[in-house]
């Protein structure tokens, strides 16, 4: 009798269009799921810094994120997560390259690597990396593409400004987002001309008709959302191609990016109020998801989407959303929840579809704990 | 299917059981390998690529060009200057008469299909322009024997080779179905065709008739071969055979033609992605571009052989392709004939090659 009328009383709230508040105790499950991540992480440590059994475990990058999860947990580290964690650095140190690039040769995709054991080895808040991280620092913006690399703003409306795999490998905005936060974690200032020249490449990527000064893009649906490259190629989209209402197919852009975006544009200092953020704010209340990635394909990538969606919102310093519909929601409250649902009896995180390397548990465990440190943060300050 | 007695019923399944296909997605990681190491060997600043005395050729650089823009990732002139500054070069090598060419270097025909491939690859509609003129330059290349050459008023008449790319050329370029120059380049291609059925130049004579395709009538490229009666006869090979399918195809020719059927026949009795079929490694990477593109331009998913067994060629050539890249993702030929001692050549063939398959594969 007593949950029939709580489950009617939901039903009606959820009709009212009113917000649902979880219920008590979201964010000590919340913290809860966050440590048994963060225990079964560790307890995957091997001797040489590197974490798990998989073909991809020496990837430094894997290792990064692992180290940045475990370092970011609400709580106290014990002694032997220190030390778990202090070797793990140690393992990065170590693939330095002489070029300051921090990943190996076997692994390629040098920039991903390298922002991301930039942003584990800061946040072990230890003096002593200063100088490997001022070497990694001008690695990434050696791989910038502009005029040092032929080139141009106008001529270059796809690349300029955009950082790719490395080296001269094309830009994408996924690789651009994250060189601008492990920059942005190195102190890099917006009005530095790096950061300038890459908010033209953040901007070119958004599908906004009255900022997006590429005309390959002007047949676009105008929604605010962001795609993976500039362009009218389906190269361009990871997610194929849309038609458009000028009837014209387009790359489709989407929810990984979206949120990658509105990340970097905070990051390299646009207003808020500016055309770019509120719109691509308004494409996300059209399209909240906790449960998969909107615009994208099923579970593709979910694990690195809830990471970018945690991001965002924490960059914006967001918690309640009013979404489509006048309703109210929680974004920590929503994603916590749901992870945890997720969550395997050991502690882990896997994706069912491996694209992006997600069926690997270390990789999709370190995300969900990411998302989840992030969740626990904008609850306790609520 | 044969059976092994003593293997008992495992190997009869094994046999039985189709090797694992090739996905898709494996070949995509391929053609960035391919791409980025081609972005590497671009010399900034100067519109070419790699460091050999072959990127003088404003046809080399094209060739470059076109299998970064076909590639996936669909390079364009906006994405960097490793495309705008040798579109610009090509553009600038532009004479009057609408050639694009080095002056001195000749082969001039040869660097203006390659351009015009390019220039279209792009998807850069400024183009049009200098494409209409090119084309029209290359029009003029077109031999009283209906082949195409090197340049203008060659004595030794067409080739095969030329004749495919000046015709993939013109095709790109707009030119329209049923135009003269297709029709007499047919009158050519059939007189490169070990096929007495279909090739005037044999009508009277014994060959083995393979329906294998050669450089010039009566002249291989890779030397001549014994008939089964002991005539010494131009030997045919498999990137000649695979131009001749394109070739005809491009003229509006059907698959049914008895020319195209005898040339099928020659692949399902020599088929190989591993070689160039009767001429070893000698121009593998021209050959496995042709092959590729002739396969997919006619349509055929899987080859039926004389043996009886069915080839899926895209899955059999990219995973050969796959096997033989090298870890930074370039391609070289132990051979050297035909320029193919130079990796940057290789790797462009294989990257267009990989891209067709790619395609093919969807």
């Amino acid at each position: 009798m007593m949950v029939r009328a709580t489950a009617a009383l939901v039903t009606m709230a959820l009709m009212l269009g009113g917000s649902v508040r979880a219920g008590e105790g979201v964010k000590e499950r919340a913290v809860e799921a966050a440590k048994k991540a963060a225990a079964y992480l560790v307890k995957q440590a091997n001797a040489d810094g590197t974490f798990g059994k998989s073909q991809l475990a020496p990837m430094p990058g894997i290792v990064g994120l692992v180290l940045y999860a475990v370092a970011k947990c609400p709580g106290e580290r014990t002694a032997d997560e220190k030390a778990v964690l202090e070797k793990a650095a140690a393992y990065l140190l170590k693939c330095q390259q002489e070029n300051g690039a921090i990943s190996l040769p076997a692994f390629g995709n040098d920039n991903y690597n390298t922002c991301v054991a930039v942003m584990a080895l800061k946040a072990l808040n230890d003096p002593k990396y200063s100088a490997a991280l001022e070497k990694a620092k001008a690695y990434i913006l050696s791989s910038q593409l502009d005029e040092k690399k032929g080139y141009n703003k106008e001529e270059h409306k796809q690349a300029y400004g955009g950082i790719g795999y490395g080296g001269s490998k094309r830009p994408d905005l996924s690789n651009t987002a994250f060189a601008i936060e492990a920059l942005k974690e190195l102190g890099m200032d917006e009005k530095s001309e790096e950061f300038k020249k890459a908010l033209i490449f953040v901007k070119r990527c958004q599908d906004n008709l009255e900022t997006n000064d590429v005309p390959a893009m002007d047949d676009g649906d105008d929604t605010g959302a962001f795609q993976y490259l500039p362009g009218d190629t389906e190269a361009c989209s990871e997610m194929g191609m849309v038609k458009t209402r000028k009837g014209k197919e387009m790359p489709k852009p989407y929810g990984n990016m979206t949120y990658q975006g509105i990340k970097s544009l905070i990051y390299l200092g646009l207003s808020e109020k500016g055309s770019e953020l509120r719109r691509a704010w308004n494409w996300i209340k059209n399209n909240y998801s906790v449960k998969e990635q909107p615009g994208g394909r099923g579970d593709e990538g979910y694990f690195y989407y809830i990471v970018a969606f945690a991001k965002a919102f924490t960059a914006a310093g967001v918690k309640e959303l009013e979404v489509a519909g006048g309703r109210k929601v929680f974004w920590a409250e929503d994603l916590s929840n749901h992870v945890a649902t997720l969550q395997n009896a050991d502690g882990s995180f896997a994706n069912k579809t491996p694209r992006w390397m997600e069926s690997d548990p270390i990789l999709s465990t370190s995300y969900a704990l990411i998302a989840l440190d992030l969740s626990v943060q904008a609850m306790g300050q609520k | 299917m044969r059976t092994v007695k003593c293997g008992g019923l495992a190997l009869v399944v094994a046999l039985a059981w189709p090797a694992a296909a090739l996905e898709r997605r494996t070949v995509k990681p391929a053609t960035d390998r391919a791409g980025n190491w081609l972005i590497e060997q671009y010399n900034l600043g100067q519109g070419t690529f790699g460091r050999s005395g072959y990127s003088e050729l404003p046809g080399f650089n094209a060739l470059v060009v076109k299998a970064l823009c076909d590639s996936p990732r669909q390079y364009r002139e906006s994405l960097g200057p490793f495309i705008s500054e040798p579109v610009k070069c090509l553009l600038k090598t532009q004479r009057e008469d609408g050639a694009i060419a080095r002056p001195g270097a000749g082969i001039d025909g040869y660097n203006t299909a390659l351009a015009i491939l390019a220039l279209k690859a792009t998807a850069n509609p400024k183009h049009a322009e200098a494409i209409a003129k090119a084309k029209d330059y290359l029009l003029k290349c077109q031999g009283k024997d209906g082949g195409f050459s090197y340049d203008q008023g060659r004595k030794q008449g067409g080739d095969l080779s030329n004749t495919v790319t000046d015709l993939l050329a013109l095709e790109a370029a707009g030119l329209e179905k049923g135009s003269k120059a297709y029709k007499k380049a047919v009158a050519f291609i059939r007189r490169c065709q070990d096929s007495p059925e279909t090739n005037p130049d044999w009508a009277d004579a014994k060959t083995d008739a393979t329906g294998g395709a050669y450089y010039q009538p009566g002249v291989s490229g890779v030397g001549t071969t014994t008939t089964r009666e002991g005539r010494s006869v131009p030997k045919p090979y498999g990137g000649m055979t695979a131009a001749l399918i394109e070739s005809l195809l491009i003229c509006d020719l059907k698959s049914d033609a008895p020319e195209l059927q005898a040339a099928f026949r020659f692949f399902r009795h020599n088929y190989s992605v591993k070689e160039n079929p009767g001429a070893g490694m000698q121009g593998y990477f021209y050959y496995a571009l042709a092959f590729a593109r002739a396969m997919k331009a006619a349509g055929i998913k899987d080859l039926e052989l004389a043996d009886g067994r069915k080839a899926n060629w895209a899955e059999d050539l990219a995973a050969h392709l796959l096997a033989v890249q090298a870890k930074d993702g370039s391609f070289a030929n132990s051979d050297p004939k035909w320029m193919e001692d130079d990796p940057v050549l290789c790797t462009a063939y294989a990257l267009q090659a990989l891209t067709v398959c790619y395609e093919a594969m969807k």
